[in-house]
């Protein structure tokens, strides 16, 4: 829809989605079921999808819409954010749910899939959009948009103007920058990058996206946010559990490509970019690309100086006994494959030089916090020297989730003659002033990618900044032994060396 | 217990007269938004210069903090209006947005400069509204001149319709198929509540946002006992949108039942809600072509109060309010229950 459309407002109508049918490939997987259903479900139950919508699963398994719908009602049920399942929402959106049986490679599954597509764009008038939504292991994204392809059911961009075909891509985009630039290349001979929306479901979060609203809407932060005045910036990405039942996935992956190269480099890229000159998706990443471009480890290459991995072996775990990461399901009992891993790293730009930003992710820590703290240098010891005086850093801390808010430590005065100083925390909480249950990631993610926004999606380049910083460190890694592990329990802060990585610069971990 | 406040919301209305209603609404909002609500209530059985103020507490159930908002009661006799605005200042909180809800009549401009002054949006009630057009013209008249934001509640109540419509005729070709209306069928439901009697307001508003988007013309309107008809000229093609009244005790009053549209080419769109599932809509296309199959839309599940929440958050004035507004306010004059005894209906 034009910004001219008369029934539109634009800034002050609600988003008007246009009529599309969504095709989720791998779509007997966790995904769909813990996410991509209930958010569609969600997306219903606000009225946000059109009335001209469907859904079809594509997948191996044999079973056919009726029990497919059976089973997604029990997944939603489970999972949607909006508690018990409501008939009348349900009733509608399961009508709109389709499974079609095929095999990735299989011709003439595409072909069948053409037909039930245009059968319910007759049906329904969802007018001939699609979205393809790649839920699917890696190896099979280029082979599926190569068979869309062949199967015409791609539109030449340039010559169709009046539907769309997009196609969403789940992580991780690539193993490495030489298979990222290999399938970067793949999927640009069947559709142009308009066409592709690479998902990064961190970027769909509200405290996410409320980064750049807190640094640009906010006139007191923007000039303390430099090498003046920061000391340096904590981000930590932390999870309780284990790997679960990813345990294949990881073997073939570990975390740093599952968190570090994504996630956290988004989250960087958002704490650490300048402004954009307007909030259009191509302005903002720009300016996200500026930062990963310029991001290096110091000393560049001595990846022993700057990096730590690590993997948890047997501990606690909410109390209760917690295998290591080789007792996991699906893991060798010899892996060397890591858990943790703590980064220092450098962004080389006037705004940040020799600011250093240290990043920490890992499973089974002992909670689960996503936190970006911004800690500012101390002030000069003039006046407060006695040691009952002592001041803390200022520190602003962006709390991403759980608990999401934001925080920031100051020293205050206790109270009375002695006047020892006692830092004080200012904190607001989303909960408390927002209460309604914020919508999940995913939902304001299918609903950007339906619309063609592809500002919360991953740019191609900066994915490809991204791995060429991250793939010689992983490569050095697969060349060495790293030391022995495990080297941490499930339920601590990873590895000794993390604090030794922090330690040396006379720093250390924010306890979260 | 912690207090919370994200906006101050005065709330001003007479008391007795919708209060169960008006409460409902504002523990609606302080559940979603903690912010601190002042309620100022009219009592004309009390003396012309009485005046009471009540301070407390309205805690949130279930909160995980123990959140707790301000609430402040005052009570005024007729004569002491004057002085609310001196009662109601020591009890905002400073730095923070002023929204006023305006339960009253506007039509004889009894909305005070004082308060006026105090907010940022004025959120207007039509339901209250005797003469449609003339509250139109008020409301206009209080934008223009007190250059805060406004909107009105049963403006926000056809959100969902605008979409719904919005979106059923984005693509182009849909777009001039809503351009070449030539009948439109709008049915409301016209059982009132102690709380809403002009059952017919959001009929009203539907039907003048689609000819004051569109560039049609009024023309004159004719009034049966049932049905009520505007006569419009698109161009010189004549349109016809007429509204009429139909009995559900199920759904609430003034609700948009179905909404059915015809072209001159011969296509048809029949929206109709589901009385059992009210938040659903069964869309209905057929052209001399083509018949699609069935589809359903739910509006959003908002909970009583739900359209108030958009409006005390959204920001600015929707220029499309402001054009339904100008619209109506051209209009003969309505009586907006739907039960019009004059008559014609028109005066």
């Amino acid at each position: 829809m034009t910004a001219s459309h008369p029934l539109q407002e634009p800034g002050i109508s609600s988003r008007i989605t246009s009529p599309c049918i969504l095709i989720i490939f791998g779509a007997t997987g966790d995904l769909t079921a813990r996410k991509i259903m209930p958010a569609l479900y969600n997306l219903v139950r606000e009225g946000q999808l059109p009335a001209q919508f469907a859904s079809v699963a594509f997948a191996r398994r044999d079973k056919n819409s009726e029990q497919f719908r059976c089973e997604m009602k029990e997944k939603i049920t489970a999972f949607s954010r909006s508690g018990p399942l409501e008939e009348e929402v349900w009733n509608t959106f399961k009508e709109q749910i389709f499974y079609h049986r095929a095999e990735f490679h299989d011709d003439a599954g595409y072909e069948s899939l053409k037909r039930l597509l245009n059968e319910l764009d007759a049906k329904l008038g969802t007018r001939g959009n699609r979205l393809f939504y790649l839920s699917t292991q890696p190896a099979f994204f280029s082979l599926i948009c190569k068979k869309l392809h062949q199967h015409q059911l791609l539109y030449d961009e340039a010559k169709i103007k009046h539907r769309f075909s997009r196609v969403i891509i789940e992580k991780p985009f690539g193993h490495d920058l030489a298979s990222a630039l290999a399938l970067q290349q793949e999927l640009r001979k069947f559709l142009v990058e308009n066409q592709i929306f690479r998902i990064d479901h961190y970027l769909g979060k509200e405290t996410v996206q409320n980064i750049l609203v807190f640094r640009f809407a906010n006139t007191i932060f923007e000039h303390l946010w430099n090498k003046r005045y920061v000391d340096h910036v904590q981000i930590t990405v932390a999870e309780d559990m284990g790997v679960g039942t990813r345990g294949r996935f990881y073997e073939e992956e570990g975390l740093c490509r599952d968190i570090l190269q994504n996630h956290m480099m988004q989250l960087l890229a958002l704490i650490a970019m300048d402004p954009p000159v307007d909030l259009s998706s191509d302005a903002i990443h720009n300016e996200k690309v500026k930062i990963l471009e310029a991001l290096h480890f110091c000393p560049a290459n001595l990846f022993q100086q700057t990096a730590v991995r690590g993997q948890y072996g047997p501990g606690y775990s909410g109390g209760r006994a917690a295998p290591g990461y080789r007792e996991e399901e699906n893991v060798s009992p010899d892996s060397l494959i890591e858990t943790f891993v703590a980064l220092r790293l450098f962004i080389d730009n006037p705004r940040w030089d020799r600011v250093p930003f240290y990043l920490r992710a890992g499973k089974r820590l002992p909670k689960k916090a996503t936190e970006i703290a911004v800690v500012f240098k101390s002030p000069p010891e003039v006046l407060f020297t006695t040691p009952q005086m002592h001041q803390d850093p200022n520190v602003l801390a962006l709390r991403i989730q759980p608990d999401e808010g934001i925080s920031l430590k100051t020293n205050c005065k206790v109270p009375g003659p002695s006047s020892p100083i006692q830092p004080v925390k200012m904190d607001f909480r989303y909960s408390s002033y927002f209460g309604m249950s914020a919508p999940e990631a995913y939902e304001r993610l299918i609903c950007d990618a339906i619309l063609g926004d592809r500002t919360l999606f991953a740019r191609e380049d900066e994915v490809m900044a991204s791995w060429k910083l991250f793939t010689p460190l992983l490569l050095r890694w697969q060349q060495e032994t790293p030391e022995p592990f495990p080297n941490y329990a499930a339920g601590t802060w990873g590895p000794k060396a993390a604090d030794r990585l922090m330690a040396t610069d006379g720093h250390q971990w924010r306890l979260l | 217990m912690q207090t919370g406040g994200l906006f101050n919301l005065i709330i001003y209305s007479k008391k007795g007269e919708r209060g169960d209603y008006i409460r409902s609404l504002a523990n609606k909002i302080i559940q979603k938004f903690p912010s601190r609500l002042l309620f100022v209530l009219v009592d004309p059985n009390q003396k012309p210069d009485y005046f009471q103020t009540t301070v407390s507490q309205e805690p949130h159930p279930g909160h995980p903090q123990g959140m707790a908002c301000d609430s402040i009661e005052i009570i005024l006799g007729e004569s002491a209006q004057q002085i609310a605005p001196l009662l109601i200042l020591p009890h905002l909180i400073s730095d923070l947005p002023v929204y006023l809800l305006w339960m009253l009549d506007i039509k004889e401009n009894s909305l005070s400069k004082e308060l006026e002054r105090l907010a940022q949006r004025i959120i207007f009630d039509s339901e209250a509204a005797e003469d449609l057009p003339a509250f139109a013209r008020s409301a206009l008249n209080h934008y223009k001149q007190a250059g805060c934001a406004i909107a009105d509640l049963n403006w926000a109540r056809m959100e969902s319709w605008r979409d719904l419509l919005a979106s059923t005729f984005s693509p182009q070709d849909q777009l001039r198929a809503l351009e070449k209306s030539k009948e439109i069928h709008l049915t409301y439901n016209m059982i009132p509540s102690p709380h809403l009697c002009h059952t017919r307001v959001q009929a009203i508003y539907l039907m003048a946002w689609l000819a004051s988007r569109l560039n049609w013309r009024f023309e004159h309107l004719t009034n049966d006992r049932k049905d009520l008809s505007f006569f419009y000229t698109n161009n010189s093609t004549p349109v016809i949108i007429t509204l009429s009244s139909a009995s559900c005790t199920s759904l609430s009053p003034g609700t948009i039942m179905s909404m059915h549209l015809t072209t001159t080419d011969h296509a048809s769109f029949t929206f109709t809600r589901h009385l059992d599932f009210p938040h659903q809509i069964t869309l209905e296309i057929t052209t001399p072509d083509q018949c699609y199959l069935p589809s359903q839309f739910i509006f959003a599940k908002g909970e009583a109060g739900g359209s108030l929440l958009k409006e005390v958050l959204h920001k600015g004035t929707s220029a499309h309010f402001l054009n339904v507004l100008e619209h109506i306010s051209q209009l003969p004059l309505l009586c907006p229950n739907g039960k019009n005894s004059s008559s014609q209906g028109i005066v």
